[in-house]
């Protein structure tokens, strides 16, 4: 306590009110400051806040002198301690409260005690302000300690605010572009909750613009999806789709029907999402339009298709010429004699109408020298000896031209037969026959041509047209390398030999030529695509590689061979009689 | 009896030719043999008048045997009678073979084929000018027609309007594309007679063949022939093949009948080439004599050699196959009123046309041929002259 007073006979007072007070009770049991003037007492404020024993109550003698009064000081005290509580002691009407308030610009911490005043009314003023003093620090204290956590929460709060609407906007932006995403996307996007079946939870709203229908039909629509595949496929789809929580992933091309019914070519492709425990959560996929697309590739395997019929028909047109020879020539003689036969017909039949003449003269007894004379000249003309001898073997000619038209025409239909896409089981001794047939005009005036075939050969699943391709290519092959070896003898033929056995669970082909064989240094390339030793314009280098793909990629077969220089070469295939996977 | 020969390595085809012809026996003496050896093995020992081959045969085949008769027999007509369809062997014997025939070829177009050719061999009495007809597989072609159809060909787009105007002008080319077209191998249902007909049905890809691989247009060396310049004679050649078509035209006769007069004048003077290049010394006196004594050119080659250059021309032109009128109007082009044919035909078109062409271009009115007066009153065309005169005497 702090008792700022110019008049010695008040502190005492004060010493004698507080000092018998405090020994009575503890509650008044106050250490007391004496100041004679106000700088005084401020300066021992100034000294009680540094030595952080501030005082709780100021007894301050309002109408000081010399130096500062009763409120200056105390508004200087303030500003030191503002918590000291200050009795104003005042013998002077003058100081009213109010003007008080209004000089030290609060209410609060200070009454004014009028003199003269009684201890007892000095000690509750004093005890009931250490009271106060007590409440307030403790207050402020704990206020103090709440604004700090208070002002941390805040700050925390602050941060997290800026941060939730940073994050906010930046989903919003997220949210905007998916959007945008989703709605310009080519693709719709869908997913599906995993259920059996699968129902779909979300599907964008561009479906509407790839089929026709809404999405909200897929939504809502029980087995809508279903109801949109094209039926020649929908058993498959459904039955890949189911397998689709063994791999996680299903990837496909099918056909829809779009809203005008129409079948529309689309791809799409689902992913199951899984939780932290593996456990299927949601399917989500998209759907693209891949008619453009789809559009090429089955243009690209429509002209595959082509491009393989008009190899077959390429192989066809170098064979034309050689088998328009190969008829051309039966025609000439069948026709030279039916020419014949017209001609002998007449001669006969004239021979006859003289000989019937003279068998009437003869009976009516009539013959005349002219008549025999007649008959005996029409005889000579017709060369009856000739005819004779040369109808018979006229009429098994012509029977065996026909024959061999027959046979060429025949073997042209097996051998451009347009095979199905599967192999099926085929008798390859006819399909050689048939092959070397159609080429007779490639290879009769080179090589004599040895058969071989094992009688009884079981049938292979084969493709045929790439068979006869082979065949064809290997016996051309042949010709031409017999064509190198002979062209230097005139009159002479090679022979062209060709087998066929059965060899465990496979069949063998051998193609053998009496050619001047394979140098060593090509040996190795001669299956190469467009690899040949034959001058520009000859060879297109695609013959042996056509074999190689034929047999060992299109029917999982082999294709080796054996050859010597100077002796010739034979190429062996080997087709498995069981089908290959 | 005619000698004839047939070779084929197909014995059963030999076979039915022979039963085939068997009723011509007494008129030719045939002989069918299965190799070019064995055949040429045959004419060493006895000339044959006609030998019809088969074109792939093993060994010797038909282009490699007609060659060879061809330098060994030149008198001998060389036929092909082939079942090959292929394009390429058939341009291989555009230089020895006259005529191609194909099988299956019936009795009756065998025959008329032989049956023509032994008629030629009637009409040309020379034996050394037979000789050297039979001899000539191309006829030159002027440089300058050469270059512009080489020129034209090499194009991307050539212009199949184009290359037959480049080869109507010019006899040697014109010549050998309507002997290959008349071939039997195009099969066409009528014999061709217009250069743009040829070239349609041949293709541009067979003229180009023609021209650059096969070298059946040679181009002609300037050099060989002396007594007369090629590039004048080909001028006349071309213009009397204009002014024939446009007599034809004028006669409103048929499109058919047009061609021909255009490729008979075209071709008329074909024998003097052939004569000119093949008798050089001897031919060079007959034109300078020609000359001298202002007459006819084609009197005089009678004085000397028996025949004249239109029939040397039309023995030619026959031996290759082309339409017989055209062959006629060749070989009657200075005496039409041998011709069988009573009116207006070919012939006459040729003759006349002949004759205006050398006075339009004002040649030596004495060596170049005159009109014919006389058979034109006969033939009742007297007036019909006058107009043609009138009408093409401008013509340049």
């Amino acid at each position: 306590m702090l008792i700022v007073d110019d008049d010695e006979t008040v502190r005492l007072m004060f010493r004698d009110v507080f000092a018998s007070a405090g020994k009575r009770s503890p509650e008044f049991a106050f250490e007391i400051d004496f100041a004679e003037h106000g700088e005084e007492g401020w300066q021992l404020v100034q000294k009680a806040v540094l030595e952080e024993r501030p005082y709780t109550v100021a007894f301050i003698d309002g109408t000081m002198l010399p130096g500062w009064d009763g409120l200056e000081t105390t508004s200087r005290i303030w500003e030191l301690d503002p918590d000291v509580q200050v009795v104003l002691c005042t013998g002077d009407s003058r100081f009213t409260f109010e003007e008080i308030v209004r000089k030290l610009g609060r209410s609060d911490r200070f009454v004014v005690l009028q003199k003269p005043f009684a201890a007892v009314e000095a000690q509750q003023m004093a005890s009931a302000f250490v009271e106060k003093w007590t409440v307030l620090r403790r207050f402020r204290e704990s206020n103090h300690s709440l604004r700090e956590s208070e002002q941390r929460h805040l700050f925390v709060a602050d941060e997290m605010e800026t941060c939730v609407a940073e994050r906010t906007a930046e989903l919003e932006s997220t949210r905007r572009r998916l959007e945008h995403l989703l709605r310009s996307s080519p693709s719709v996007i869908y997913s599906q909750r995993v259920t059996n079946p699968p129902r779909f939870t979300f599907v964008s709203d561009n479906f509407s613009t790839l089929c026709g229908h809404q999405a909200a039909e897929m939504i809502h629509g029980e087995g809508f999806w279903l109801g949109l595949l094209h039926p020649e496929e929908k058993a498959k789809i459904q039955a890949e789709r189911a397998q689709i929580f063994q791999s996680g992933h299903h990837a496909t091309d099918y056909r829809l029907r779009h809203k005008d019914g129409s079948y529309q070519w689309i791809h799409d492709d689902a992913r199951v999402i899984r939780d932290q425990n593996g456990t299927p959560v949601e399917i989500i996929g998209s759907l693209s339009d891949i008619s453009i697309r789809k559009g090429v590739e089955l243009e690209q395997q429509k002209m595959e298709v082509q491009l393989r019929q008009a190899q077959k028909l390429e192989a066809i047109g170098q064979l034309a010429a050689g088998i328009a020879h190969e008829i051309n020539t039966p025609t000439q003689y069948v026709g030279d004699n039916t020419r014949f036969f017209k001609d002998s017909f007449q001669n006969i039949r004239k021979v006859l109408k003289s000989h019937e003449e003279l068998i009437q003269a003869a009976k009516n007894n009539a013959v005349t020298p002219e008549v025999l004379g007649r008959a005996e000249t029409i005889l000579a003309d017709s060369d009856l000896e000739y005819l004779f001898e040369q109808i018979p073997a006229a009429i098994n000619e012509t029977l065996e031209g026909v024959e061999r038209v027959t046979k060429i025409v025949r073997a042209m239909k097996e051998f451009s037969h347009p095979g199905g896409k599967e192999k099926s089981p085929a008798d390859l001794n006819k399909a050689i026959e048939s092959t070397i047939t159609v080429a007779r005009n490639e290879w009769k005036y080179i090589a004599d041509m040895d058969l071989a075939f094992d009688p009884n050969l079981p049938s292979v699943p084969c493709f045929l047209g790439e068979f006869n391709q082979v065949i064809l290519n290997l016996v051309i092959n042949a010709s031409h390398a017999i064509t190198d070896v002979i062209k230097d003898y005139p009159n002479t033929k090679g022979k062209i030999t060709i087998s066929t056995r059965r060899d465990g669970d496979a069949v063998e082909v051998r193609v053998g030529d009496t050619g001047g064989g394979i140098p060593e240094n090509v040996r190795p390339r001669i299956f190469e695509p467009f690899f040949t030793t034959k001058p520009v314009g000859k060879g297109t280098g695609q013959g042996l590689s056509i074999v190689y793909t034929n047999i060992v990629k299109k029917h999982g077969g082999t294709v080796t061979f054996e050859t010597q220089c100077g002796q010739g070469t034979t190429f062996i295939i080997r087709l498995p009689l069981a089908p290959h996977q | 009896m005619k000698k004839l020969i047939f070779v084929d390595d197909e014995p059963r085809v030999l076979q039915g030719l022979q039963r085939q012809l068997h009723d011509m026996r007494r008129e030719w003496d045939m002989q069918f043999v299965d190799s070019g050896a064995k055949a040429l093995a045959l004419m060493a020992r006895q000339p044959v008048e006609v030998i019809v081959t088969d074109m792939m045969m093993p060994g010797m085949d038909g282009a490699q045997l007609l060659s060879e008769v061809m330098k060994r027999h030149p008198h001998t007509v060389r036929l092909v009678l082939s079942g090959h369809a292929d394009r390429e062997a058939v341009l291989r014997l555009i230089g020895p073979a006259h005529q191609y025939l194909s099988k299956p070829c019936n009795a009756e177009e065998l025959r008329f084929a032989i049956v023509r050719a032994l008629a030629l061999k009637e009409l040309l009495s020379n034996e050394q000018l037979k000789q050297l007809a039979s001899r000539v597989s191309s006829l030159p072609t002027l440089p300058a027609l050469h270059q512009q159809l080489t020129a034209e060909l090499a194009k991307e787009e050539p212009s199949v309007e184009r290359v037959a105007e480049i080869i109507s002008k010019d006899v040697g080319m014109t010549s050998k594309i309507l002997q290959l077209v008349n071939s039997a191998f195009f099969g066409l249902a009528e014999s061709a007679a217009n250069p743009l007909d040829a070239v349609f049905y041949l293709g541009l890809s067979t003229i180009r063949a023609l021209v650059l691989s096969v070298h059946v247009f040679s181009q002609f060396d300037s050099n060989s022939i002396k007594c007369f310049s090629v590039e004048q004679l080909a001028q006349h050649c071309w213009r009397t093949g204009l002014i024939a078509k446009k007599i034809a035209v004028m006669e409103r006769a048929d499109p058919k009948l047009d061609d021909q007069c255009f490729l008979a004048g075209l071709l008329h003077d074909v024998g003097r080439l052939v004569m000119a290049a093949g008798l050089s010394e001897q031919y060079a006196g007959v034109v300078a004599r020609a000359g001298e004594s202002k007459r006819p050119l084609w009197q005089v080659e009678r004085e000397e050699f028996g025949a004249t250059h239109a029939e040397v021309g039309a023995y030619l032109l026959g031996l290759w196959g082309l339409p017989n009128p055209v062959v006629e109007a060749v070989a009657l082009h200075h005496r039409p009123c041998d011709s069988a044919v009573r009116g207006f035909s070919a012939v006459i078109a040729v003759h006349v046309a002949d004759a205006l062409a050398h006075q339009n271009a004002g040649s030596d009115v004495g060596i170049a041929g005159r009109i014919d007066g006389e058979c034109m009153t006969t033939l009742g065309l007297g007036e019909r002259l006058e107009t043609w005169k009138d009408r093409c005497s401008d013509n340049s």
